[in-house]
């Protein structure tokens, strides 16, 4: 049949078509009962068993959530197993043992963490300060005519301590740093972990509330408060609030929260603005749902999700957060130490001078290790959660 | 057959504010009644305001002006909490989107309950089950899907999950929103004859929302054309086709391609220009210019559409 070509021949060919006769007899009824027979082998997958499977397959979050894992169980464990005391400075003979490096056992015959530090002396002064068998030269030079020597001096010998071991050594009062550390890591990670919580708790009810009554005066009032909020540099209202508040862990997440949970509000408002109007929450609405029940069932469990990844994203945030007051000096107090205080304190001893640079080091690299542990694992949260979120 | 009028809707406007100045007046003082037991077709452009009416109806939006009354009870406005829960249960909707209508996180068997949770129809876990089950299967699928999730469906199959759940609270009438208009066509079929099925069976009463005519035509037992927010003809289905007045109503119908070469080669379309209407001192309204075919015009127009009736065939 060439009827629809183009060609205008072709078109006085269409008046000479058969009559092809439609009769009802040709029709056949299309069932309305088809039951697809599709094999049902297979489970049907939660929605949270497949996130949880893409979760897996994720190389650098499975790896995240071990080194956290670990570090949780260290900062559980470790400062309760030590046979140093967190706050007790360590006394050998009645003198305190302070500045000692870090030595750990096996780890020392490799040459590093062996209970060692780098010192620069003079060459006159050499016979004075050190016994025969408690030094080694690494170098020798002269510096404004006078003759130096740089040492690599057996510190645990010459404190008499050589069979203890005090694996990250200790701090300019003689406390013992691995416990303290894995005390400081407990402290941080439940900084980060109360932040979180507040900031999910308070930014979900909020912006739930302001996501539901979208549109009406109450969204509107609402979302100005959170924009004067925001609007206020949150230093200043820390250096208020810890004009009352004695600083704390409870206190230092609050006043982490105290902004961080805008976000969540506003991410969880937008949300719920946007699966409002879907049809399966009017279908819900004309079966005569509650707005409890609307919220509950059908908008939170869509937002969680989203949630989930803002809170794994605020974590570290509130730790490092944490770590910069402490560096300001309103941080938590010396009894109770975090990752931030430590390196605030550490940083005091290492000006100038690389010899205890150890102290400085160490909390700054577990607080990387965990942030970034963190964030990678908030990223793979955030990629097996919403698949459409992926990242490159 | 007598005719019961299951729902009246009685000049009902809705209008929405865009800001202080402009209102969008979306349905605009329509009034029409819907039988036990028919298929009530409501075709019209886009943004002609169908689907507002169907909600207006059903209480999702808080109509501006005008009654609904719904089985004899006025169901507009504030009303008790057993009205409430009388409308919620007895009058349901099938919507247009089968991928939005279901709720990603809840499984089917949880859709579909909704309502019997709700209404708390079901007594114990066994009951709400035995109730699933046998709505799927009255739907075409079987108590195997019961436990899986929307996305693991079809869009044929979730639009027969979307009318299970409105099934279930056994409803008088049933507003269906263009339940077929995002499926293909062989779907579209299987949908339309389930429908039809289960009207028989239950004894549903449908508003048909659509712009399929075609599809409206097949199903509805009468049909109300809307344009920008009025009604402008209402009449029995064949009536309609045959013998169309308005001319919005004709111009539609002229849209309608046709499955025939010959015949479609010598369709003519009709543009439709509403400043055609003289409407400055005579005003238009809604007249019944033979028995069940009403049009909306004014007494000048009226005349002439007598006469235009004069020549057309009985149906």
């Amino acid at each position: 049949m060439s009827w629809f070509k183009k060609n205008k021949n072709d078109i006085v060919e269409t008046n000479v078509i058969e009559e092809v006769e439609v009769k009802k007899e040709d029709f056949v009824f299309e069932k309305a009962s088809v039951v697809e027979a599709e094999g049902l082998m297979k489970k049907p997958l939660t929605f949270w068993k497949d996130a949880f499977l893409r979760l897996l397959q994720n190389k650098f979050a499975v790896g995240s959530v071990i080194v956290i894992l670990l570090m949780v169980t260290m900062a559980i464990v470790a400062p309760m197993t030590s046979k140093y005391d967190l706050n007790k400075a360590v006394s050998k003979n009645q003198t305190l043992v302070t500045q000692l490096p870090p030595r750990i056992p096996f780890v020392e015959n490799l040459g590093i963490f062996d209970g060692t530090l780098i010192k620069e002396t003079t060459e006159a002064r050499l016979a004075t300060d050190y016994q025969p068998d408690e030094y080694k030269i690494i170098d020798r030079y002269t510096r404004d005519g006078v003759d130096y020597v740089k040492v690599k001096e057996y510190t645990y010998k010459i404190k008499g301590l050589e069979n203890e071991y005090f694996y990250f050594g200790t701090d300019q009062i003689g406390r013992d740093i691995w416990t303290r550390l894995w005390y400081g890591a407990r402290i941080s990670l439940l900084i980060g972990f109360y932040a979180a919580l507040i900031d999910v708790l308070i930014g979900v009810v909020y912006g739930g509330i302001a996501g539901f009554y979208g549109g009406s005066r109450l969204d509107d009032i609402m979302m100005r408060i959170t924009e004067i909020l925001y609007g206020i540099p949150s230093i200043v209202i820390l250096f208020i609030l810890f004009m009352f508040l004695e600083p704390g862990i409870v206190p230092i997440a609050i006043a982490i929260a105290l902004t961080g949970w805008i976000g969540v509000a506003r991410m969880v408002r937008a949300q719920f603005l946007r699966l409002r109007d879907q049809e399966f929450v009017l279908a819900a609405r004309t079966l005569g749902a509650s707005p409890f029940r609307l919220i509950m069932k059908h908008l939170i469990p869509n937002v969680v999700a989203q949630i989930v990844v803002m809170a794994s994203f605020s974590i570290p945030n509130a730790i490092f957060y944490e770590a910069f007051l402490a560096f300001i000096g309103i941080g938590m107090n010396v009894k109770t130490p975090s990752l931030g205080t430590m390196i605030d304190n550490a940083l005091g001893t290492t000006y100038g001078a690389m010899t205890y640079v150890y102290q400085l080091i160490i909390p700054c690299v577990v607080l990387s290790i965990l942030m970034l542990s963190i964030n990678l694992l908030a990223n793979g949260l955030r990629d097996s959660l919403d698949p459409r979120m992926r990242g490159n | 057959m007598e005719k019961n009028v299951l729902l009246k809707v009685d000049h009902i406007k809705q209008y929405f504010k865009l800001d202080k100045k402009n209102i969008v007046k979306a349905v605009d003082d329509v009034s029409f009644e819907i039988y036990q037991g028919e298929t009530f077709g409501l075709v019209g452009e886009s943004g002609s305001g169908k689907t507002t009416i169907g909600r207006s109806i059903i209480r999702l939006y808080n109509i501006t002006d005008g009654d609904v009354v719904f089985d004899g009870k006025k169901i507009t406005g504030k009303i008790s909490k057993e009205d409430r829960s009388f409308v919620t249960r007895n009058m349901q909707m099938i919507f247009q989107d089968p991928m939005a209508c279901l709720n990603p996180r809840m499984s089917v068997k949880d859709i579909i309950a909704e309502g019997i949770d709700i209404h708390k129809i079901a007594k114990t876990k066994e009951e709400r089950d035995e109730l699933v089950y046998k709505i799927l299967e009255k739907v075409g699928l079987s108590k195997e899907h019961a436990g899986r999730y929307p996305h693991e469906f079809s869009g044929g199959q979730r639009q027969r999950i979307g009318i299970a759940r409105a099934l279930i609270t056994n409803p008088k009438l049933v507003i269906c929103d263009e339940p077929i208009s995002a499926l293909d066509v062989s779907i579209q079929s299987q949908v339309v004859n389930l429908l039809k099925e289960l009207q028989a069976e239950l004894g549903l009463t449908y508003l048909f929302i659509a712009h399929d005519l075609s599809m409206v035509r097949y199903i509805s037992d009468r049909i109300a054309v809307m344009h920008k927010g009025k009604l402008v003809e209402l009449a029995p289905a064949e009536e309609l086709y045959v013998n169309a007045l308005h001319p919005y109503t004709k111009s539609l119908l002229s849209a309608i391609p046709k499955p025939d070469p010959r015949s479609e080669k010598v369709r003519v379309r009709h543009d439709y220009e509403p400043n055609e209407h003289d409407y400055e001192n005579d005003k238009p309204s809604m007249r019944e210019i033979k028995p069940n075919h009403f049009i909306y015009c004014n007494d000048q127009e009226f005349e002439e559409y007598k006469k235009e009736v004069a020549t057309q065939h009985e149906v």
